[in-house]
């Protein structure tokens, strides 16, 4: 190996600079080692779909559960799911609205216990 | 341990060769530049015109006329860098716009100017008329190193990321789907979920793969391939602004230089013979 130039030099330590720079997400993302915020992490795209719900909603009666047509709109939060059933009480008549719901999250998907709750309740 | 240095200072200190790949590359980034912000940026959507309005336009269109185009790529990435780490839940601080500020950072240390610009045309046309040798296209390319690390990390990281039950068991796919397409009400097609399923599996498989087939030159063809199909996917299914181009844009530096300038030079004909 022949002598290093002065730009040579510059080089190694630029690449070095810039290497360390572009492989510091690892030790966060690989390793649990809570890095500094001027180096980026790369979790892209990881807040899409986490505030979607999705419902099926059912009309309780003595004769059995009726199916309610679902949402149009999206739902987004539990506090939508609630509210949309709500609605379905005045627009159905139904006294007793419960729905099956679940709500996107950054891991599974999470359950709504509204199947035992009647939603035109006060 | 001497051989390995020896070899790092051959194949990245002193990697020279055609300047193309990175002139394209410059041209690409610089047209992704303006596809990601000029629209929100122009003097009618902005409150007032500012610095930061002026060195985008300026930088992004040097970039791609290719005059100044090292100065411009340098303060152009530098300013947008800056912004996303000032400002991460600004629009700058997107993970796309990120990774195209920071290559645009590092064309700075390419000799990204010295092919396919304004500047090259001047030259060349005042090389000929001192009937000089014309320019040379080619300059250090370290940097090109710099830039195939960021795509391996990219792919590997991803792949870290997605390594989940809420990912590989489908279900988050599932909730992007839902959020873009099938809305809140549930999915009720068989084996809907065997189908999220086997494209969350094949998304993370495809990212792996590729963050080690860019380790092998031999490899490096067919995983272009790939990698246009993982990224047109993205693209079509889900918002995820000029990432894709971006991304695929990249994998021009990660071939032999001398190579895609011969290509450049194939698909050049001769200049034809004027009509009448």
């Amino acid at each position: 190996m022949t002598l290093l130039s002065g730009a040579e030099r510059w080089r190694i330590a630029g690449f070095l600079v810039g290497a360390l720079y572009i492989l510091a997400p690892t030790a966060e993302q690989a390793f649990g080692v809570s890095l500094p915020r001027w180096v980026r992490a790369w979790n892209m795209y990881n807040s899409v779909g986490t505030q979607i719900c999705q419902a099926a909603y059912f009309g309780r009666s003595e004769a059995g559960d009726e199916a309610l047509p679902g949402p149009d709109e999206l739902l987004a939060g539990p506090p939508d799911v609630l509210r949309y059933g709500r609605g379905l009480c005045e627009t159905t008549g139904h006294a007793d609205v419960r729905a099956e719901a679940r709500c996107g999250s950054p891991d599974r998907w999470r359950k709504l216990d509204h199947r035992r709750r009647n939603l035109c309740a006060p | 341990m001497r051989a390995l240095i020896a070899r790092f200072v051959r194949e990245v200190i002193r990697f020279e060769g055609s300047s193309r790949p990175v002139a394209v590359l410059r041209i690409l980034l610089g047209a992704a530049q303006w596809s990601e912000h000029a629209d929100r940026l122009t003097p009618h959507r902005s409150d007032a015109l500012n610095p930061i309005t002026a060195l985008f336009f300026l930088g992004s269109t040097a970039m791609v006329v290719g005059v100044s185009s090292r100065e411009a790529a340098f303060f152009l990435g530098a300013m947008e860098m800056g912004l996303a780490l000032y400002y991460p839940e600004s629009l700058w601080g997107h993970h796309h716009t990120w990774l195209l500020a920071f290559t645009t950072f590092l064309l700075a240390f390419t000799p990204c100017d010295r092919s396919l610009s304004l500047d090259r045309w001047l030259s060349v046309r005042a090389a000929r008329r001192a009937g000089q040798a014309l320019p040379a296209e080619s300059g250090p390319l370290w940097a090109t190193r710099l830039i195939a690390l960021q795509l391996v990390v990219l792919y590997a990281l991803a792949t870290v990321d997605k390594w989940n039950l809420g990912f590989l068991s489908g279900e988050r796919l599932e909730m992007i789907f839902a959020e873009k397409y099938t809305g809140s009400v549930r999915v009720d097609l068989p084996g809907w979920i065997w189908l999220m399923r086997a494209a969350s599996w094949g998304t993370v498989v495809v990212e792996a793969g590729l963050a080690i087939a860019l380790w092998f030159p031999r490899l490096r063809g067919a995983a272009l391939l790939a990698a246009i199909s993982l990224h047109a996917s993205f693209y079509l299914l889900i918002p995820v602004g000029t990432f894709s181009v971006v991304s695929v844009a990249l994998w021009i530096v990660v071939f032999d230089p001398q190579i895609v300038h011969r290509v450049i030079d194939d698909l050049l004909g001769p200049v034809p013979p004027p009509r009448g």
